[in-house]
């Protein structure tokens, strides 16, 4: 008995010496590495979540060729402080847990669940938005820095762009309150703990089940070209001055989001054109529903509307989308809220097996999403930062990541007077990126580009 | 960005010559400066580094041949395990070292495997005749593991290259070659069984590849022969 005791003392203090050895050495991952391996299955206080309605669709269509990873960076005036953004970023996700996860299968649904280590923040040293392999013991997003730049790559399950931009948005509050930038008018309290209405899943709060709608599932045209290998990807991105794009889209009495998609729908018409297709052109536009529900969530929160080109005249153009976004409306949008949610609901789908689930998604997400649009159009919005880090950020960048059939998307993100204009391609061919640019500087809107292509 | 394209009309980075757009040339005193990437990972670390790792990756092997082969000489006079061992290292190099090195894909990993085992076996054969079945069981194997590699490559991986239509219909005539010799002039030296098998598979599987991938087989015959 006395024996035992001994030894159990004994192994206490080796393990208390191992860790403390651990936490001195400078070399976090080898500590990383050492969880890693002691994380074994049966960790059963380790904490969980629900996947939002929206999330559940990605994991089971993820692919090489679909990654559903976005990617946010900040532009900063000086280089990064590598230390400072990885002390940064533990204390955001020890203030937000439910971000700090890996994907694990149950035997219904998918689920995250909390991993005892941080994300380790790297530098950049490959093609933007790389698949996130399905593996439970990683994270689902990566926080790099290049010279002047943090980047924030995440996984669609996680959040949506908006949702993503409030994370940036936190994690730069976090670096700059590192080097010593005190205080920082904000609302977010990163000494404070995670609040639920920061995770929750807004569609399920918010459906009323009543009214639902129909899917537009016609098929829309689709960019063509020889596409780029599986890991690579161009990424585009056009700086242009916000004052500037807003005065021009006056003069044609419209937003500056019409002013761009209708831009867009005529760089992707003249292509169009070239191999006399008959299908429509048709855009993407995701709809952030936190204003419109008063949503708190970092989580999804968004409903998709496409835009159909009634028109080849830009300013009839412009008025027909200015019609057809007009049309969006609360309703409009929690009808097609309730529609997701409500197959969630279903007793028989509930039922059903993970395999089988993810293999009806696929089918399902093949057959109605795939080809019903030529192009996405992300908007995340101006994001307006702090007074005290204003001045410290150049510009914010924005771009989507590698879709199967659409073999471009443009995504855009504004911040102090610089609207940022994220263009990711994975074909060789340019000519809608040049056309859909020159027609912006046609206009006298000054554009500043810069591409990870090499002449 | 001082740099103005002006025919797309935007600017461009300070540090490049050309435009990324058109390909025009926008500033001549970047032409023979490195460039710094500032948007964008400079990636040439990568290739460098990897490039680094294959050289003394190949050194050290070329070194442990000589040394081996010298040793042996030397030594002990004769030069009996020299031969094995520098193939060995050959194959260890190829098959192994620079698909994990240059991150192959898996279709050129698998017949890369293939050929590769294949010739280290002919090697051994005809080196020191140790089994006796060089022809008799070498060469249908070969076709019967190539067939079967094209096949699990293009059906369970979604994936199809032109090259793979024509080494498994290369296969199928091999193979009836072989078939016919061992039935008419070899009668006796090359084995019928072995040939038959890897006759009947290597068919079948072009079949089956070609019900499968019927569209895109014809669409690259008619690119091929410019239907
Ligand atoms: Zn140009």
């Amino acid at each position: 008995m006395k024996g035992n005791i001994v030894k159990i003392e004994e192994k206490i203090h080796k393990e208390k010496v191992k860790s403390e050895h651990l936490a001195s050495s400078t070399r976090k991952k080898n500590q990383v590495r050492a969880i890693q391996q002691n994380y074994s299955d049966n960790d059963n206080d380790a904490k969980w979540w629900r996947l939002d309605n929206a999330a559940l669709l990605f994991p089971a269509v993820t692919s090489k060729k679909v990654t559903n990873v976005f990617r946010l960076a900040a532009n900063l005036k000086e280089p990064v402080d590598k230390d400072a953004l990885q002390r940064a970023s533990d204390k955001l996700f020890e203030r937000l847990p439910a971000l700090n996860v890996g994907l694990r299968n149950g035997l219904f649904w998918s689920y995250f669940e909390e991993l005892p280590y941080m994300p380790q923040v790297k530098e950049e040293r490959s093609y933007p938005m790389q698949q996130f392999k399905k593996n439970r013991k990683k994270h689902l997003l990566r926080i790099m820095y290049y010279k002047n730049k943090i980047i924030l790559e995440i996984f669609h399950s996680i959040a949506d762009g908006v949702g993503a931009s409030k994370i940036l948005t936190y994690l730069l509050i976090a670096y700059f309150m590192e080097l010593g930038i005190k205080p920082i008018s904000t609302d977010f309290d990163l000494n404070d703990f995670q609040k639920e209405e920061e995770i929750e899943d807004s569609f399920s709060k918010y459906a009323d089940l009543k009214t639902f709608e129909k899917r537009d599932s016609e098929k829309a045209y689709q960019i063509k070209g020889s596409p780029l290998p599986y890991d690579k990807l161009y990424e585009y991105l056009a700086f242009t001055s916000i004052s500037q794009i807003k005065e021009v889209a006056k003069k044609y009495n419209a937003g500056m989001t019409e002013f761009l998609i209708a831009n867009l729908m005529l760089a992707i018409y003249s292509e169009k054109q070239v191999y006399g297709d008959k299908k429509p052109v048709k855009i993407n536009l995701p709809i952030d529903l936190r204003r419109r529900f008063e949503s708190q969530t970092l989580r999804n929160f968004v409903s998709i509307k496409y835009l159909k080109m009634n028109a080849i005249d830009f300013e009839e153009l412009l008025i027909d989308l200015k019609k057809q976004i007009a049309e969006i409306s609360t309703e409009s949008c929690l009808k097609s809220i309730n529609t997701n949610v409500k197959i969630q609901k279903v007793f028989y789908v509930k039922i059903v097996p993970l395999v089988i689930k993810n293999i009806l998604m696929r089918l399902s997400y093949s057959w109605f999403a795939e080809n019903s649009f030529s192009c996405p159009f992300s908007n995340i919005g101006y994001i307006n930062l702090p007074v005290e880090i204003k001045d410290k950020v150049k510009s914010l960048e924005f771009t989507n990541g590698r879709n199967k059939t659409n073999a471009i998307s443009v995504g855009c993100i504004g911040c102090n007077d610089t609207l940022t204009i994220g263009i990711s391609s994975k074909i060789k061919e340019q000519s809608i990126i040049t056309n859909f640019l020159k027609r912006l500087t046609s206009f006298g809107i000054k554009i500043e580009l810069s591409t990870n292509k090499r002449v | 960005m001082e740099n103005f394209c002006n025919s797309c009309n935007l600017y461009v980075e300070s540090d490049r010559s050309h435009c990324p757009l058109c390909g025009k040339c926008v500033n001549e005193d970047n032409l023979n400066k490195a460039r710094k990437f500032n948007y964008f990972p400079d990636y040439k670390w990568h290739k460098k580094r990897k490039n680094v790792a294959t050289l003394i990756v190949l050194v050290s092997l070329v070194l442990f041949d000589l040394i081996f082969c010298l040793g042996e000489f030397l030594f002990f006079n004769q030069f009996n395990i020299g031969p094995y061992v520098l193939v060995g290292t050959a194959y260890i190099y190829v098959a192994c070292i620079l698909p994990s090195l240059q991150m192959w894909s898996f279709s050129a990993i698998s017949f890369s495997q293939v050929v590769l085992t294949t010739l280290l076996f002919v090697f051994i054969e005809f080196y020191s005749n140790t089994f006796g079945w060089a022809i008799n069981f070498v060469i249908p194997s070969f076709i019967l593991a190539s067939s079967i590699a094209i096949y699990i490559v293009n059906l369970s991986r979604g994936y199809y290259a032109r090259s793979n239509f024509y080494s498994s219909l290369c296969c199928v005539i091999i193979s009836s070659v072989l078939f016919a010799l061992s039935l008419t002039i070899f009668k006796g030296v090359v084995r019928i069984w072995p040939t038959l098998v890897s006759f009947v598979v290597s068919v079948v599987l072009f079949i089956t590849l070609f019900v499968f991938k019927r569209k895109k087989i014809i669409k690259g015959l008619k690119k091929d022969f410019n239907w």
